[in-house]
């Protein structure tokens, strides 16, 4: 278990520079104090590994410069929030206005222009884990993005983060996302690594109101040292629906967590998940879905393609309310391993409350086909070249999901490339 | 062309091709014959080069060189083809990604330069066309969903595409209808010429109607019981292999 008191102490230190009112963050940090971080004796975290955090604590991240350029994806992106160690970059970013009833600026700017306000919306959170908790307690930063109901446009919105890879820092972001009835938008949150032992622990809030759809992406390449946590709790009201692929492929340790509720009739979520682990990494993601009204739909493909002695855990667990008739939902975890050394988790979790529910799921864990492999070659494919591109094929379905056909060929390079890293790797 | 001399192959320890000797001259198409487990396709993915088809005697030599010393992207680079007998399913590849890449490597390997894609397009279209494959299902997975005859048709556009010196067709007849079987006899007689070879091993006579062979071997037991001109694949057909070997 790692200590909090050096947590704590760097709260103190910190507090009076940090935006917004105290009281919400005294109420957080005595919570994580009475929580402490988790540990794997709990079963929703035991294939997390948080021991970096333990060595020496992670004092809270100053602005610095980053290691890495802003990805290509984004430089040109319309609406684009940049953030380096978690600290909002204004020269970096562009925000143009979104019109009449709708908001999009970064935390610090929120909680000092609309503290009170704001502060309703993260109450509640002191009933969290104890790393979100230490995410309110510490939150420096981060986006607010309010949809309001007369907006025109489907804004796409780029939240970058960069980082300097300064030793031992930890950035706490905080993102809210709310999409008033009706409206729709697209967020990727991007998380461009640096060498170097940092933490990076953020919090996204999203509630869609009714009929509202939001696209949301994360594309997390931390740096090969890193430690990253994130969790994400999405609410889905009646008729909306929240979609996106989370491609992992960064961080020494990575936890992706999500708390998905189906709130209102007709909801829907599409939540898919690419990990992609080398060199020891340990990939963690963990899902709870929760169908609470009837006539919801909820699909989550998990795809993870490991090697050299790296760990990916899918932990998926769908709660089917009393009264959610007419659910259905599906998850199916695959897992390919491309040598020995590797290790997949997968445990999926039905608690079914109803009584009329489709609710499918399924695992495996395998190697790579030989008889495909050999067909490649003798089409003159060389046996590398031939490994990467059945690897690839196997988290080609899950990629198609992402209609947006420039982020979809960007993702696609992305793993691409993995794939030429892993199999050199997995076959020294 | 091709020279195999005193073959012996095992498959999981035991010995299947035991003893075979072939000689396959540029111009050639040869046709093996044999019952089921007589090492038809053993002799095949042995030629190819697939994992776990243990040379354990003989010599093979190709081009003037030694075939054995090569890995099967190597062999194929050399203008070697191998025609499946069952071919493999591979979801999430495309077949236009699975021949491009294909052909770009073989040119790799040859130090030519890769082909650009509206040419590659161009070819695709040309030979699919000729074998009767429509444009939609190249742009499918591998023989995800292809019916026995599509996947052999497939090979066909595959090798149209490759272009390949020496072929071996692993009953690349087996499994096909009347229709699908003469589209196939035609694509392997377009590539009939002086410069290429052809192995092409099948079961029943049928095939060798419509693609003519200049030698027929008959092969028993993990050897050549009898070598002879097409009239041999009649005589097989009419007394079978036991009276034949």
């Amino acid at each position: 278990m790692v200590e909090t008191a050096p947590y704590i102490e760097a709260f103190e230190g910190a507090a009076d520079g940090l935006p917004g009112g105290a009281e919400l963050r005294r109420a957080a940090i005595a919570r994580f104090a009475e929580t402490g971080f988790p540990g794997r004796k709990d079963e929703d975290w035991r294939y997390t590994k948080l021991g970096a955090l333990a060595a020496e604590p992670f004092a809270p991240a100053e602005a610095e410069t980053p290691a890495a350029a802003l990805p290509s994806i984004a430089a040109d992106a319309e609406y684009r929030l940049v953030f380096v160690d978690g600290r909002f970059d204004a020269d970096r970013s562009a925000l143009p206005d979104l019109g009449e009833g709708s908001y999009l600026l970064s935390l610090a700017q929120g909680l000092t222009d609309y503290g009170q306000f704001l502060e309703g919306h993260f109450a509640g959170a002191e009933t969290e884990t104890g790393l979100a908790a230490l995410n309110t307690a510490m939150m420096a930063d981060g986006v607010i993005f309010h949809l309001g109901r007369a907006a025109g446009a489907t804004p796409v919105l780029h939240i970058v983060h960069l980082a300097s890879g300064a030793a031992n820092r930890a950035a706490h972001t905080r993102n809210l996302v709310v999409l008033e009835d009706g409206t729709e938008a697209t967020v990727i949150e991007h998380y461009v690594g640096a060498d170097g032992e940092y933490w990076t622990n953020g919090v996204t809030q999203i509630t869609l109101k009714p009929g509202a759809r939001l696209t949301h992406h994360i594309l997390q390449d931390e740096g090969p040292a890193a430690t990253h946590t994130l969790r994400r709790n999405v609410r889905v009201e009646a008729g909306a629906r929240y979609a996106g692929l989370a491609l992992v492929t960064g961080a020494a340790t990575a936890r992706n967590e999500m708390r998905l509720s189906l709130a209102g009739e007709g909801a829907s979520a599409r939540v898919d998940t690419i990990q992609l682990g080398l060199t020891g990494q340990s990939l963690d993601s963990f899902a709870v879905v929760e169908h609470a009204a009837p006539d919801c739909t909820s699909g989550q493909n998990v795809r993870n393609v490991l090697a050299a002695k790296a760990t990916a855990s899918f932990q998926g667990r769908i709660v089917v309310n009393e009264g959610a008739q007419r659910t259905d939902a599906e998850q199916s975890a695959k897992s390919l391993l491309l040598d020995r050394s590797a290790e997949a988790n997968t445990k999926p979790e039905l608690i079914i409350n109803a009584d009329d529910v489709k609710c499918a799921h399924g695992a495996t864990v395998g190697e790579l086909d030989q008889a495909a492999l050999f067909y490649l070659e003798a089409r003159g494919i060389p046996a590398d070249q031939a490994r990467a591109m059945l690897a690839e094929a196997f988290a080609a379905d899950t990629l198609d999901g992402v209609t947006d056909e420039k982020l979809r060929a960007y993702m696609a390079r992305r793993v691409a490339e993995w794939m030429a890293l892993a199999v050199r790797g997995a076959t020294a | 062309m091709l020279k195999i001399d005193n073959l012996h192959v095992a498959v999981d320890g035991k010995e299947i091709i035991k003893g075979l000797t072939l000689e396959i001259a540029a111009g050639e198409v040869h046709a093996i014959m044999g019952p089921n487990g007589a090492g038809k396709s053993t002799l095949a993915y042995a030629l190819a080069g697939r994992d776990g088809y243990e040379v354990t005697g003989g010599a093979i030599t190709y081009l003037d060189k030694d075939l054995l010393e090569l890995d099967p992207h190597e062999r194929a680079g050399e203008g070697l083809f191998l025609g499946f007998q069952y071919p493999v399913e591979i979801p999430g590849v495309s077949n236009l990604n699975f021949l491009r890449t294909g052909l770009n490597a073989i040119r790799t390997y040859r130090g030519e330069e890769e082909i650009s894609a509206p040419d590659f397009m161009k070819l695709i279209r040309a030979k699919a066309a000729e074998l009767g494959m429509s444009l939609d299902m190249l742009k499918r997975y591998v023989n995800v969903g292809f019916s026995g005859g599509e996947k052999k048709r497939n090979e066909m556009v595959q090798m149209a595409v490759l272009d390949p010196k020496f072929a071996v067709l692993d009953e690349t007849d087996s499994g096909l209808d009347i229709d699908a079987l003469r589209i196939v006899a035609d694509g392997i007689n377009a590539l009939r010429g002086p410069e290429r070879a052809m192995l092409v091993i099948t079961h029943y006579q049928r095939l060798l109607e419509y693609v003519v062979p200049d030698k027929v071997h008959v092969l028993y037991d993990g050897r050549i019981v009898k070598s002879g001109g097409p009239e041999l694949a009649e005589e097989l057909e009419e007394k079978g292999y036991k009276a034949v070997a």
